[in-house]
């Protein structure tokens, strides 16, 4: 017996509409396009690739010489149209200076991601002997559409090394020496103040202090802040100049006489200051903190901006304005019905002091927070960087470690 | 030894195997007379010539095409009414949709890079940004991003007249840094 004819068997099961097999290509097609741009999506490449992004431009004279990197996680990742190249790697320094190296600023700049657009790292509060090798950790990430062709580089570059005697090596083309002195001196104020305490009141009145700051650090509010050279992000008007108050203290050479800014909601926009100098010397810097009470009441240090876009010469009690451009933004994460979310914090005063001052003959003023005269807001709101750092020792490796850093 | 019924049957067709005629030759030793079973299927033998004689109409030739397409127009008519989805909904709109769908999944690729469709033209607007975890240079489709552990403490961020800082202690090395983006 033979078989029923194939083509019979079929004639009821196959469709006969011509749309529905074009349909069935536009299917497959479709189904082939995903299947070769998946690997385009999620395409990475090691710490070889993200090598390639960096290029050390160390001096021969450099007082620093880099013995290794370890790139780390370093990763190139392809999403979409853009590129991804994910930096973490640790840069092993040696000390080729005669002294030792107290601070340190690495300088980053690609010219691909922006006109000019840089990074700096710097490392301030270091104690390297000369000939020592030390590491220095660094994190960065570059976005880059891969339409922009050619592979963005990175020069990597020594801003300037601050030594014991705060002498100053390298272009300073960030005020590196600024900013490391600055932090040398609260460094050496915080290590004082922490060893007088220690002296004083022994191991627990230290403890009992550390504490205290891990305190403030967990109880302060984590704002955000954005900074946009213009354009706002919100449609509210904003407010008519409105004056702010300033904390003065009495040993501070400078004066702020007035002071004011636009707000509108949770944006501060073109604060302004004028200032007097009340010092005899001549003043090249000065730099205006930032304390801010939001509308539920809360208040905490927001941080600083420069006085003056670049250096100011202001001579003994003469007076400037100073305006800053652009639009600061604030915002916070919060907990929303359960689901972590950004919102803005609504700003309702805003209180400045004067947080830094550099006359001409490079010497540098600032508050000192463990004097009776400084503002309680001063003292409570901003934690310095190294009260962050010896609370975060003891937190980590207990109190006979803070005292053998202190002991250093 | 007692032969069973089949085996009867297929010893009166000599269709047996060694085995049971062997049992058979052993039962029947010392037996008179055959068994009853054993004669009944013997006369059917007997009778099987008889019904292989056809008539000359009864055509087998003829039985097996009849027998073939009464098969065939029963296969086709189970066919024309077995119920089926229908054909089309599998079709050109099915393929139509999985395009949409791959057309949305690749857009959706292509646009989580910031305005990259936007304007050449448009006015370069440089955004630094400073948040647990980052301090950032968003400049069009391109970003530069310092990062740092989330929780690397109370940040302090400096900000204006193009840079913004922040200071933390490295969760890791436990050493302070400061970070700085700067637009210009």
């Amino acid at each position: 017996m033979k078989k029923p004819d194939n083509s019979r068997w079929h004639m009821f099961t196959r469709n006969r509409n011509p749309l529905a097999r074009v349909g069935h290509l536009g299917a497959r097609l479709a189904l082939f396009a995903l299947l070769c741009l998946t690997p385009l999506f999620g395409q990475s490449a090691g710490a070889e690739a993200a090598a390639k992004y960096l290029k050390f431009e160390f001096p021969a004279s450099s007082p620093l010489r880099l013995v290794s990197t370890d790139w780390g996680r370093s990763r190139v990742l392809q999403r979409g149209s853009a590129a991804t190249a994910e930096l973490h790697l640790v840069l092993h320094l040696e000390n080729r200076a005669t002294q030792p190296i107290h601070g340190l600023t690495l300088l980053f700049v690609t010219q691909d991601v922006a006109p000019g657009g840089k990074a700096s790292i710097s490392l301030p509060g270091l104690r390297v002997a000369p000939g020592e090798t030390f590491p220095a950790k660094v994190d960065l990430r570059l976005l880059q559409p891969i339409a922009v062709g050619g592979q963005p580089q990175v020069a990597v570059r020594l801003d300037g090394v601050l030594f014991e005697d705060l002498s100053f090596a390298g272009d300073n083309t960030l005020n590196s020496r600024r900013l490391l002195s600055a932090l040398e001196l609260e460094i050496q104020r915080d290590r004082r103040h922490a060893r007088e305490l220690l002296h004083a009141g022994g191991k627990e009145a230290l403890a009992r202090e550390m504490r205290e700051i891990l305190a403030r650090r967990e109880q302060a509010p984590r704002v955000d802040m954005q900074w946009a050279r213009r354009g706002r992000a919100t449609t509210l008007p904003a407010s008519e100049p409105v004056r702010f108050a300033f904390l003065n203290m009495p040993d501070s050479p400078l004066r702020p006489l007035d002071a004011s800014v636009r707000i509108a909601a949770n944006e501060a926009i073109e604060p302004t200051v004028r200032v007097r100098n009340l010092s005899g010397r001549e003043i090249r810097y000065a730099e205006i903190g930032w304390i801010i009470r939001d509308l539920d009441g809360r208040e905490f240090y927001a941080g600083t901006l420069p006085a003056s876009d670049g250096e100011i010469a202001l001579r003994p009690s003469g007076e400037t304005v100073v305006r800053q451009g652009g639009v600061l933004r604030f915002s916070e994460r919060r907990n929303v019905n359960g689901r972590m979310e950004e919102v803005p914090v609504r700003l309702g005063e805003m209180v400045g002091y004067v947080s830094q001052v550099q006359f001409a003959d490079g010497s540098i003023w600032m508050p000192n927070r463990y004097q009776a005269s400084t503002p309680e807001a001063i003292r409570s709101l901003r934690l310095s960087p190294e009260q962050q750092r010896l609370a975060s020792l003891y937190a980590r490796q207990g109190l006979d470690a803070l005292v053998k850093d202190l002991s250093d | 030894m007692r032969l069973s019924e089949k085996e009867c049957a297929l010893l009166a067709g000599n269709d047996a195997g060694f085995w049971p005629r062997l049992k058979a030759r052993l039962a029947s030793r010392g037996a008179d007379a055959p068994r009853p079973d054993e004669t009944a299927f013997a006369q059917i033998r007997a009778e099987m010539p008889r019904f292989r004689e056809l008539p000359e109409y009864f055509a087998w030739d003829n039985l097996a095409a009849e027998m073939k397409a009464n098969i065939l127009v029963g296969v086709e008519a189970g066919e024309a009414i077995r119920s089926r989805p229908a054909p089309v909904a599998v079709g050109w709109k099915a393929g139509l949709a999985f395009a949409a769908l791959a057309l949305v999944v690749v857009s959706g690729y292509w646009w989580r890079t910031p305005d990259y469709f936007a304007s050449q033209e448009a006015p370069v607007v440089s955004l630094l940004e400073a948040r647990p975890g980052g301090l950032e240079l968003q400049n069009r489709e391109t970003a530069l991003t310092v990062m740092y552990g989330r929780d690397s403490g109370q940040l302090a961020l400096s900000g204006g007249l193009g840079s913004i800082r922040a200071d933390y202690v490295d969760e890791e090395t436990g050493q302070l840094t400061v970070a700085h983006v700067y637009s210009e």
